[in-house]
């Protein structure tokens, strides 16, 4: 081997290991800003040569149009076999996979036991599908190398997994009921929080968090609707917790908290109150028109301020001051966008369904945001790579200028098919679309069609009409300063994903599709 | 200079300090036939929003103007809930085409053209377009009032608990009573959710299938009907405008039809003479079958029917008949009562010297039936509805004194009534408050103004006394009624602008206008009233980007 060939790898490997990063929680890190700090390896420079290093079919059963979550990965555990770095993949009927990264060899998988009887003959639908919808949370044991896997199972009990083993070390806790449509688990300062949607299994549509220390479970209901951001909770460095309403009236009058922001924090006999609140001022129009604001909120600070970003199925985004969430009338942000998206207002397949990605670059602070369906007219931006028909990311330079905050807009990414979540790893925005048949609503079918003759126009989200007509998944990489297309996957993915997303570190980006495949492409 | 027409739709909206409109998902009332329902009364009894009291203070304000590819566009139909969340609008147009905008945005879902234009090759029939139709039930449903406030889910507000430790969250706290997009409390086994992907729309709707027309959320009607120039009858989609049905054919080419209404799974519409091959007749088509449509028509051989059918509110047919030679058995000033399905003729009204001038209209007093006529010498003529004119088929129930110079010169569909009403206290709790009905108007537009007239009740039957007349508006068309709130739009024909107001229904007193926000006239009855928004159509040049829509200086979706 030449010599120079070895000094580039030496330095690889010495980069990979001195500046390697774990993915512990979904989003990269409790405030979900989609921001993967810690990646060195992955550059604009080398994701061109990004390939395909491994695929997996993990046997994990999908329910309606759910099947696994976005991987976590942690860098360095110590397991029988060795240190290895491991992804920790949920799957939807109550399994948790242990993956060594490297090989994509499955090490282990848990499946859970359950205290919960699905009804006989039962069934879920698409929005609530039963089984494990919480992608978990992974932290550090107390001793090094060792790691615990955090995951809420379909019986709604806590469970707490050896990443190493796939053991539970404790038996599983009581934690919120059964059957319900947890999101994303987040851990902050030994607090499980999640939020539950849809209403799913009766469950209430509210925040739960678990108290590992003194195995407290609480709940709090902003009297809203589901609350259903892809990331789950969004918690800041002062411990609030942010989450979205969707699916409910907003009047504080009457205490309902719906289609808005929602803040909270925990007391000192571990319940969560109430902090703050927001919605916008057509929070109750959006309502009636079924655009929710289901996307994680970001709380980032920036140029002294601590700010909040939300954004909907509308399609426009707020910037909101968490020191006081829309101001004195809770309904007016510091900087409203014109829309991105969703110019026919619609509530299906269009519109921001996914994740977002905040990122600091010097002095800069941006937002990407994904999208579903055409670019809005309203939206222009200094590049553009294309007029996006399908769906696409646009980014903004969240800016202060003469003393108020506006959105900049500053690229506009090629088209896309449903573009779903947003990671920024050095530089390198990573992009997955779903592909997924995002209809809601029953097509009309001409009388002089093949099985013709219905008239269309009522709801439908259900899974047996919109698998079949469900796509391909791809991912992308973009450079995160200028949207141009750095890699594409192509058509090497051949399945497509719902609800899910993209993981990305240490030079390797991962994306599970329904139908039970993890894919791994990657530049190590 | 050469001006090619096109269309725009100009909504105005509540849209500033009004609660009401803003709780739950109240998607507001419809308009379900031109004119507003089988009576013809174009009366939209409640509304959220509007009301005399918030039409007195700003908040009603343009929202959107929608351009549209005709030249000419009808009054509208409206449904809720097409695609379970939109409010829309079906709008025909004079080059044989449809639109569906969202009644929100203006946004135009779809346009759909039935072909070439056969044009107007008869002087005298151009001119007049009619309007799409909806099922719509027989009898409007009595009027309950909006719900006010609203509160979240399960009305308690938001909340918190913490469990002892090991035993979970309460489950008082985590255990809900409603669901999530619309759906009742879930069974344990995962289906919840928005719990509408069974029952409510698995198949989608069938087609044809006639409803109640009540709009409520995610309930669609049944399909929209369009009639085309070649007198087919299209059977469509809201999402798309497909045909869902066969075209079956109806009336013969180039009629000159009136606003159809379809009731009961059969649609009505009349013919004149003179356009075309059709006949002066009142035609009736079975739509409840797929594939085949039976058509039934009525002839006057005698004058052409005025306007538009009404049905009573027991089904019956009324059709005024305008002047023509009359041959033996025919009709000619005359109002005329048919059977629902058959299109026999069970009744009749004429009277030397009195020249029938607008369709009819119909409304209730003392619970019974009274058909309403405007004639050719300025008067309003009222007739019960049970028997035409009485035993010698010539006497009305009563008359108002002149209100219009002779010869008066009434649009076809020149009246319409509406009734004061109040809400009362719910009659228990849970229940919607009932709205308890006052004095009954009729209301007509002269040359230059409103009138509005009282109906009382003399010995038991109905008469009609001076109420109030508007301030000179202009020319005037038709108005509509919303909530005690009369609409009336001077048309500004035929180069002025037009302009809408807002009068006090009791006193004609104005309430709001439009200003110069209009730039163009109205050339006829093109206006609506549905979700808190009174629209109307209008001609203006055509732009050269056709189908836009803009807001007016404030996110258009804030009211």
């Amino acid at each position: 081997m030449p010599r120079h060939t070895l000094v580039v790898a030496a330095l690889l490997f010495s980069g990979a290991t001195l500046s390697a990063t774990d993915y512990l929680t979904e989003g990269a890190d409790n405030a979900r800003t989609g921001w993967v700090k810690d990646e060195k390896i992955f550059t604009t420079s080398n994701v061109a040569g990004m390939k395909l290093l491994w695929k997996i079919k993990l046997p994990s059963t999908p329910r309606e149009m759910h099947n696994m979550f976005p991987p976590l990965i942690v860098e360095r555990v110590t397991t029988p076999q060795g240190v290895r770095e491991m992804a920790i993949v949920a799957g939807v009927t109550d399994d948790l996979f242990g993956v060594d990264t490297a090989s994509g060899e499955t090490m282990w998988r848990r499946h859970f036991d359950s205290t919960y009887t699905p009804v006989p003959g039962g069934r879920g639908s698409t929005l609530c599908p039963g089984g494990q919808t919480a992608v978990p949370v992974v932290a550090p044991a107390s001793t090094p190398g060792k790691y615990t896997a955090y995951a809420v199972s379909w019986d709604g009990r806590l469970r707490q997994v050896d990443v190493a083993t796939g053991q539970e070390i404790v038996p599983a806790e009581k934690f919120m009921p059964a059957n319900g449509k947890p999101y994303a688990l987040n851990l902050h300062n030994g607090v499980i929080y999640t939020a539950s949607a849809q209403g799913c299994g009766g469950v209430a549509n509210a925040f739960y968090s678990f108290d590992l220390a003194t195995r407290k479970a609480a709940v709090f209901s902003p009297a809203g609707g589901g609350m259903w951001g892809r990331r789950g909770v969004a918690i800041d460095s002062a411990g609030i917790v942010y989450f979205t309403t969707g699916d409910a009236t907003f009047n504080p009058v009457t205490r309902s908290l719906g289609n808005g922001l929602v803040s909270v924090k925990m007391d000192a006999s571990k319940q969560m109150q109430l902090v703050d609140y927001f919605a916008p001022k057509n929070a109750n129009w959006m309502y009636r028109r079924d655009l929710d604001i289901n996307v994680t909120p970001i709380p980032l600070d920036f140029r002294g301020r601590k700010l909040l970003v939300g954004t909907s199925k509308e399609c426009r985004m707020w910037l909101l001051d968490r020191d006081g969430l829309g101001g004195e009338d809770h309904r007016t942000p510091l900087s409203t966008s014109p829309l991105l998206c969703n110019d026919q207002t619609a509530y299906d397949e269009q519109g921001v369904w996914g994740a977002m990605a905040a990122w600091q670059d010097g002095n800069t602070q941006w937002l990407l945001v994904p999208f579903w369906g055409p670019v809005s007219r309203q939206f222009k931006a200094p590049i553009e790579h294309s007029r996006p028909t399908g769906g696409g990311v646009g980014a903004y330079k969240i800016e202060e200028r003469a003393g108020k905050w506006q959105f900049t807009p500053a690229w506009l990414s090629r088209n896309m098919d449903l573009a779903e979540n947003v990671l920024v790893a050095n530089g390198v925005a990573f992009v997955s679309d779903s592909g997924e048949d995002a209809t809601q609503t029953v097509p009309d079918v001409a009388w002089d069609a093949p099985g013709g003759g219905r008239m269309g126009g009522s709801l439908n989200s259900g899974s047996a009409r919109r698998i079949p007509g469900s796509r391909r998944a791809t991912l992308y990489a973009l450079d995160a300063r200028t949207g141009k297309e750095l890699w594409s996957s192509g058509n090497q993915i051949t399945s497509w994903s719902h609800f899910s997303g993209l993981t990305v570190a240490n030079g390797r980006a991962y994306l599970p599709t329904f139908d039970g495949t993890l894919y791994a492409f990657g530049v190590r | 200079m050469r001006i090619t027409r096109s269309f725009i739709v100009l909504a105005a909206c509540m849209s500033a300090g009004v609660a009401v409109w803003a709780q739950g998902r109240n998607i507001g009332p419809e308009w379900q036939a031109a004119s507003a329902d089988a009576q013809r009364t174009s009366w939209q009894r409640i509304d959220p929003n509007i009301s005399v009291e918030n039409l007195s203070k700003p908040g009603f304000e343009l929202q959107w103007t929608t351009k549209l590819p005709s030249p000419l566009m009808s009054e509208a139909v409206t449904v809720n809930g097409v695609g379970l969340f939109w409010p829309v609008s079906l709008i025909a147009g004079s080059t044989n085409s449809v639109s569906l905008i969202d009644n929100d945005t203006g946004n135009v879902q779809w346009t759909r053209s039935f072909g070439l234009s056969r044009g107007t090759p008869t002087p005298g029939c151009s001119g007049m377009v009619a309007a799409a139709a909806r099922p719509v039930a027989l009898a409007p449903p009595a009027p309950a009032a909006p719900r006010a406030g609203g509160g979240g889910r399960g009305g308690t507000g938001y909340r918190g608990a913490v469990g002892a430790p090991g035993e979970g969250v309460p489950v008082e706290l985590s255990q809900r009573g409603g669901g999530g997009r619309g759906a009742a409390a879930a069974p344990a086994g995962g289906e919840a959710g928005r719990g509408a992907e069974g029952a409510r729309g698995r198949e989608g709707a069938a087609p044809g299938r006639a409803g109640g027309g009540g709009g409520g959320l995610g309930r669609l009607p049944g399909p929209g009907y369009a009639i085309a120039d070649d007198g087919s009858l299209h059977t469509m989609g809201w999402l798309s405008g497909k045909d869902v049905q066969k075209p079956a054919p109806f009336l013969p080419a180039n009629a000159r039809w009136s606003d159809p209404l379809v009731v009961d799974n059969v649609l009505y519409t009349t013919t004149r003479s003179g356009c075309g091959s059709a006949p002066s007749a009142v035609w009736a088509i079975n739509v409840s079958n797929e594939t085949t449509k039976p058509a039934v028509s009525w002839r006057s051989n005698g004058g052409s029917p005025i306007g538009a059918i009404a049905l009573t509110t027991t089904g019956t047919v009324i059709a005024a008949i305008g002047p023509g030679q009359a041959a033996a058995g025919g009709y000619a000033n005359a109002v005329v009562a048919l059977d629902q399905k058959t299109l026999t003729l069970k009744d009749w009204f004429t009277a030397p010297g009195i020249e029938i001038a607008s369709a009819p209209l119909i409304f209730q007093h003392n619970d019974q039936d009274v058909v309403a006529v405007a004639v050719k010498d300025g008067r309003v003529l009222l007739l019960d509805a049970a028997s035409l004119g009485g035993a010698n088929h010539a006497t009305p129930l009563g008359a108002a004194s002149v209100v219009a110079s002779p010869p008066a010169a009434f649009a076809p569909g020149a009246l319409a009534t509406w009734q004061e009403l109040t809400a009362m206290p719910p009659a228990a709790e849970g229940q919607p408050p009932m709205m308890l009905g006052g004095q009954r108007w009729l209301l007509l537009p002269t040359t230059n103004a409103v009138v509005a007239l009282k109906v009382v009740d003399a010995a038991g039957k109905p008469s009609l006394q001076p109420g109030w007349t508007s301030r000179n508006l202009g020319a005037t068309d038709t108005p509509i009624i919303v909530n005690n709130v009369v609409f009336a739009a001077a048309s500004g024909r035929p180069r002025s602008r037009a302009i809408l107001y807002a009068l006090e229904g009791s006193t004609g007193k104005e309430l709001w206008s439009s200003g110069t926000t209009m730039t163009s006239y109205l050339p006829g009855r093109t206006m609506w009233a549905s979700n808190s928004r009174c629209t109307s159509a209008r001609p203006t040049a055509r732009s050269t980007s056709s189908g836009f829509c803009w807001s007016e200086g404030k996110i258009v979706n804030a009211c």
